[in-house]
């Protein structure tokens, strides 16, 4: 199995399980999935039959560039791991803030939960009501 | 430094990606999926590390592998340990 079949195996999964998986935790996993897919993918373009790991040896004085994989992807990869685990952080804090104002992380309790204090706001015709009744008494 | 792609090294780190990632996606207790998503970083970083990207790896290993599990597991005291609600 080649990497770019893993890559693509990967992003399937990550891409199919954000679409699919109703629950927002696991759509965060499988963001995650999908960002070391890609990755993988850009590791997998920089390799070269033959070519060294991009450091010099001691010793060493000069460099034949062809001799080397290419350390531009790795560097770009760098990047996007870090910014992979900013989302993560992030998302995981509008999580937590979502548990605490709705009690359910499922995309279908929440949009009917959503719904439902819509209606309210309409009724009591305020808006801070509605988020107090979201609220509600989140499951333990 | 390259590992062959069709070694036994090579096929255990892809094997454990795609099981860990598609397990980690479906398990019901969010810990247990903290966990799986760890082992798949680690995997993950292992088979940069492969294919030449060191620097990468160890990026991967830190970051990927201890502080997004460390992350997952904060976040499963703050909210539910169960993914089905």
């Amino acid at each position: 199995m080649t990497p770019y079949a893993l890559a693509a195996a990967l992003f399937t999964l990550g891409l199919g399980g954000m679409v699919l998986l109703p629950n927002l935790v696991r759509k965060l996993l499988a963001m995650n999935v999908m960002q070391v897919a890609v990755i993988v993918f850009f590791i997998a373009l920089a390799t070269k039959d033959g070519g060294r790991v991009p450091i010099l040896e001691p010793g060493e004085t000069e460099a034949i560039a062809a001799d080397f994989m290419n350390p531009l992807p790795h560097t770009l990869m760098l990047t996007a791991i870090v910014v992979s685990v900013a989302t993560t952080g992030l998302a995981l804090g509008l999580l937590i803030r979502i548990w605490r104002q709705y009690g359910s992380l499922d995309e279908r309790i929440l949009l009917s939960r959503l719904r439902g204090s819509g209606d309210d706001a309409t009724r009591h015709g305020a808006g801070d009501d509605a988020t107090r009744h979201g609220a509600g008494e989140p499951p333990r | 430094m390259m590992l062959d792609p069709g070694g036994l090294i090579a096929t255990g780190l892809l094997a454990t990606m795609l099981v860990t990632g598609a397990v980690a996606l479906l398990v019901n207790d969010l810990l247990v999926a903290a966990a799986l998503f760890g082992v798949f970083s680690f995997a993950a970083a292992a088979w940069f590390a492969a294919l030449g990207a060191v620097d990468v790896a160890f990026t991967e290993a830190c970051v990927g592998g201890a502080l997004t599990t460390i992350l997952l597991v904060a976040a499963t005291f703050r909210t539910t340990r169960r993914l089905d609600r």
